[in-house]
């Protein structure tokens, strides 16, 4: 569909034209959405926070989907499996080796998006269907593994599931604050032109972190948290010690996370991850690389006459696919304190995440977005209708309360792909064009 | 990156900050504490000067109370056996399970109705010390990521939730712990609740293990008298179960030691998918050819009736023995079985609670009239009627104790499993016990059952076995 714009709205520069936010106000709608989100932890009821959390990670995961089908045209069955891989990598990364989460999680996306290059050859000689069944192998093959007694020590066995242990985020807000500073420095220094503020900002920036890792790192060391840590954990005489030290004149539990304050600190870590994926997927889509996936998805044949390496294109898709799957199961497997086999990861959830996708829209940036929020809104307004409606109807209140959600879930489905088969996003684009269009849209 | 980009980017993580650094409510709670430990000093000075004051008070009080006439009023009538009467005041548990899709047949009507049913005979007979009990139902579909949820949703108003599958029980136990709150969980998994050894969940049967070596032990007694024809001395146990940590759960490392030094071999457990329609020809087969002289089943509902089924199509029923965990001898089994339930003619059950052949005890007549009175259909005349109903009896009795001892002000998780350990054994009026010693938190106790078909052609579930003490198979501690 066309971009259609409002008289006056032209671009005037390069960079104007490259911009993703074009309006002032579009800028403050999204700055709200985003205070509103971030703030949901302190607003919102707990199983809201819980949802929204489970959606940020899921828009990821989703995102990975979409570069995957959505753009390239390659049907995967396995995204969940991927998610569980990026979980395990994550949770072993944190309990043997002590990363804190900023390192582990994108070192085990980087080891699921290497996992998915493994499942994604077969791409290069099937396609369709018979791809789709190729990367079943992956939603078989990965929780089997997972299961096995001989893997017991590392991924749990029979019994399901590891426990990761609660990730130390002490200090994370003066740690964000002190990071954002020095690279708001760093940028104005390179802004500006002035190296001492560049150099001194990157710095900063730079030093922090590694004290910080450090710091972390040090304390896993030294704090028993081979399963999950003890509940006087962050009471430890020598933590404190260390933290007044650092901390000199600011409070000392205003810096400490207590266990009842996770939700709050992973739906943050959750966002902020989110709003890095939505970037990295928004510039993919439309750079060179997406270009050529897309070309591959439209015609594999004509885009190879055109110089695009169909293997090496496809498996670059397969990379991001799971690279992103492994950030979304790094994100839940450490919000949910446990991963595993037991907490799910099943071929059901790939076919949703699939379902997800066409509802929201397959190969556009806004579809992981709608098509979470949907599934995931009628989800739970299904959980509630069906008690509401067995207390409107007694005599029917076992069927309503056994079988409500699961028919209302897939009537809403079917319905959905009967009017609106090309997603929720392209209905939004409708009532954008509409509302440009007004009074003139039909 | 371009520029926007990146001034969105930084915005964005300067409003988080600004959210981020929000002191909670929690911390300000923290400040305030420490306010008053602060002001503790002062305040006990303070109290000491009034102490001395009080002696002179107290005096004088007598003096004017000499002069007043005597109080007409009746002394407070405090409900039976409680110290407080909380009359008006309301207490609300908290469910979470699945009652839709192919797991609903688990818990089925007969969840609810019992509960419904339990909460009016205890309301009705004076409730927990005048208090109105209460039950807030979350489903969960029995997902992991649905229970955490619903516990997220509960958490802050919660004294205890009843849990009913083991992914609950697992993915809840640290936060349970951490919280304080107390659980009563259907599903028993060994490592859920007892590693660490001092937790907030109560098992509502015998963790998976202790009853699986349960069972063994009992075979290793009565071989003799039991075993089927053609089969040898030696026991070869084949466990069936499904392929997750309710499956796993009977044959643990601990369980099988305990079978080994009983000189009962058990086979690598053969996985069954949780599915309405799996095969399970493949496992039965692979057990027999093994020697498996004992098929035990780990698993329940449809998934036990998949199994009865196939060993009798094999025509193998004769020369096993197939029994199974407490939830496989369920009603749900026979329903599924259908006007073939007397296929299951033989099978055994470990089961650690009363059931409905025991119509001596006060608690199974009056489960019985309840669900007589409701007119449900004679299919919900489950197990898990009988346990759901005796079960709030037993969550009463806590309630009130640990009321008694620190007042209905101070009731928390902590103080609740405070109560119940101080208990010691708590008594589901008979159906069954919860053992609190000696860091135990589930029931000992169990009796082998068996469904038998009478001369009548009914099936009816006999006790083949006194209820004995089973043997004690929890990971060990870390």
């Amino acid at each position: 569909m066309a971009v259609l714009r409002p008289a006056g709205d032209f671009d005037r520069s390069y960079e104007q034209d490259m911009g993703i936010v074009r309006q002032r106000w579009q800028l403050f709608l999204l700055l709200g959405a985003i205070l509103l989100a971030c703030s949901a932890a302190f607003w919102g009821e707990a199983r809201f926070v819980f949802n929204l959390n489970r959606l940020a990670y899921l828009i990821i995961a989703l995102q990975g989907l979409n570069i995957l089908t959505g753009y390239t045209g390659q049907i995967s069955l396995g995204q969940a499996a991927f998610m569980l891989v990026g979980g395990y990598a994550s949770g072993l990364l944190a309990i043997h080796l002590s990363l804190p989460i900023y390192l582990s999680i994108p070192l085990a996306a980087l080891i699921t998006g290497c996992v998915g290059l493994l499942f994604g050859l077969p791409s290069l000689r099937v396609k369709g269907f018979y791809l789709a069944m190729a990367t079943l192998a992956a939603q078989f093959i990965i929780p089997w593994l997972t299961r096995q007694p001989r893997f017991s020590t590392w991924l749990g066995g029979t019994k399901g599931f590891i426990d990761i242990p609660t990730t130390f985020l002490t200090v994370f807000p003066l740690l964000l604050l002190i990071l954002i500073a020095a690279g708001i420095v760093a940028y104005v220094g390179w802004y500006t032109q002035r190296p001492q503020f560049q150099w001194g900002g990157l710095a900063v920036f730079l030093i922090t972190g590694v004290i910080y890792s450090a710091w972390d790192i040090s304390l896993r060391r030294t704090v028993n948290i081979a399963g999950l840590p003890p509940t006087d954990l962050f009471a430890a005489g020598h933590l404190k010690a260390f933290i007044t030290v650092l901390t000199t004149g600011v409070p000392m539990r205003a810096w400490i996370i207590s266990l009842r304050e996770l939700p709050t600190y992973y739906l943050s870590v959750s966002l902020i991850t989110l709003l890095l994926s939505t970037i990295l997927t928004i510039n993919i889509t439309r750079s060179r690389l997406g270009r050529a996936l897309i070309a591959i998805r439209d015609n594999d044949l004509a885009a190879e006459l055109l110089g695009v390496n169909l293997f090496q294109y496809k498996l670059r898709a397969f990379f991001i696919a799971a690279f992103l799957a492994g950030v979304a199961g790094a994100l839940r497997a450490h919000s949910e304190r446990g991963v595993g086999t037991e907490f799910g990861y099943s071929l059901r959830e790939s076919i949703l995440f699939l379902g997800m996708l066409v509802i929201g829209g397959l190969g556009t940036n806004l579809g992981p977005y709608l098509g979470g929020a949907f599934v995931i809104a009628v989800e739970d307004f299904a959980l509630w209708l069906g008690p509401e409606l067995a207390l409107i109807f007694p005599t029917r209140s076992a069927e309503l309360q056994s079988s409500f959600r699961p028919i209302f879930f897939g009537l809403v489905l079917v319905l959905f792909l009967i009017f609106e088969p090309r997603g929720l996003a392209h209905r939004w684009m409708l009532l954008k064009a509409s509302w440009r269009l007004r009074p003139f849209a039909r | 990156m371009r520029k926007s980009t990146i001034v969105l980017l930084l915005t964005l993580l300067t409003v988080f900050i600004l959210t981020a650094c929000t002191t909670p409510v929690e911390n300000v709670v923290q400040t305030a504490e420490a306010v008053v430990t602060e002001q503790a000093p002062a305040i006990q000075e303070a109290a000491t000067q009034v102490a001395e004051v009080v002696p002179t008070a107290a005096a004088a009080a007598t003096t004017v109370a000499e002069t007043v006439t005597e109080p007409t009023e009746e002394p407070e009538v405090l409900p039976p056996g409680c110290n407080e009467d909380l009359t008006g005041k309301t207490i609300k548990l908290h469910q979470q399970a699945g009652k839709e899709g192919p797991l609903a047949a688990i818990l089925g009507q007969a969840f609810d109705f019992a509960t419904k049913d339990a909460l009016a005979a205890i309301n009705s007979n004076g409730g927990i010390c005048g208090a109105t009990l209460e039950v807030v139902f979350t489903e969960t579909n029995y997902a992991a990521e649905l229970e955490i949820a619903a516990y997220e949703a509960t958490r802050n108003e919660a004294l205890i939730i009843f849990t009913y599958g083991s992914a609950a029980t697992i993915v809840l136990a640290n936060r349970l712990n951490e919280d304080k709150i107390l659980s009563f969980a259907a599903g028993v998994n060994g490592p859920a609740m007892y590693i660490p050894r001092d937790g907030y969940t109560i098992g509502a049967v015998p963790i998976y293990s202790d009853q699986f070596a349960g069972f063994v032990e009992w075979l290793s007694e009565n071989w003799a008298d039991v075993k089927p024809a053609g089969a040898g001395d030696q026991i070869v146990v084949g466990v069936i179960g499904w392929a997750n940590a309710f499956g796993a759960g009977a044959t643990t490392p601990e369980a099988v030691a305990y079978a080994e030094s009983l000189g009962v071999t058990v086979l690598p457990m053969e996985e069954q998918a949780l599915s309405p329609d799996a095969d399970v020809s493949g496992q039965i087969q692979n057990m027999v050819i093994q020697g498996a002289n004992v098929i035990y089943n780990q698993n329940l509902s449809f998934s036990v009736a998949q199994v009865i089924g196939t060993v009798r199509a094999l025509g193998v029923w004769d020369s096993v023995i197939v029994g199974g965990v407490n939830w496989s001898f369920n009603q749900d089994v026979l329903n599924f079985l259908g006007d073939n339930a007397r296929l299951a003619n033989g099978y055994y059950g470990v089961v650690p609670h009363a059931t409905w052949q025991d119509s001596d005890l006060e608690i199974v007549q009056e489960a019985a009239a309840a669900f007589e009175a409701g007119g449900y259909p004679a299919a919900e005349k489950t197990n898990t009627y009988l346990l759901t109903y005796a079960s709030f009896f037993a969550v009463r009795d806590i309630l009130v104790h640990a009321i008694n001892m620190v007042g209905y002000d101070n009731l928390s998780g902590e103080t609740l499993l405070a109560a119940a350990i101080d208990m010691g054994v708590i008594d589901a009026r008979g159906a069954y016990q919860y053992d609190l010693q000696d860091q135990y938190r589930a029931p000992r106790h169990a009796r082998i059952r068996q469904w038998q078909v009478q001369a009548d052609g009914t099936l009816v579930d006999v006790a083949v076995s006194d209820y004995f003490e089973l043997p004690d198979t929890r990971p060990p501690a870390p």
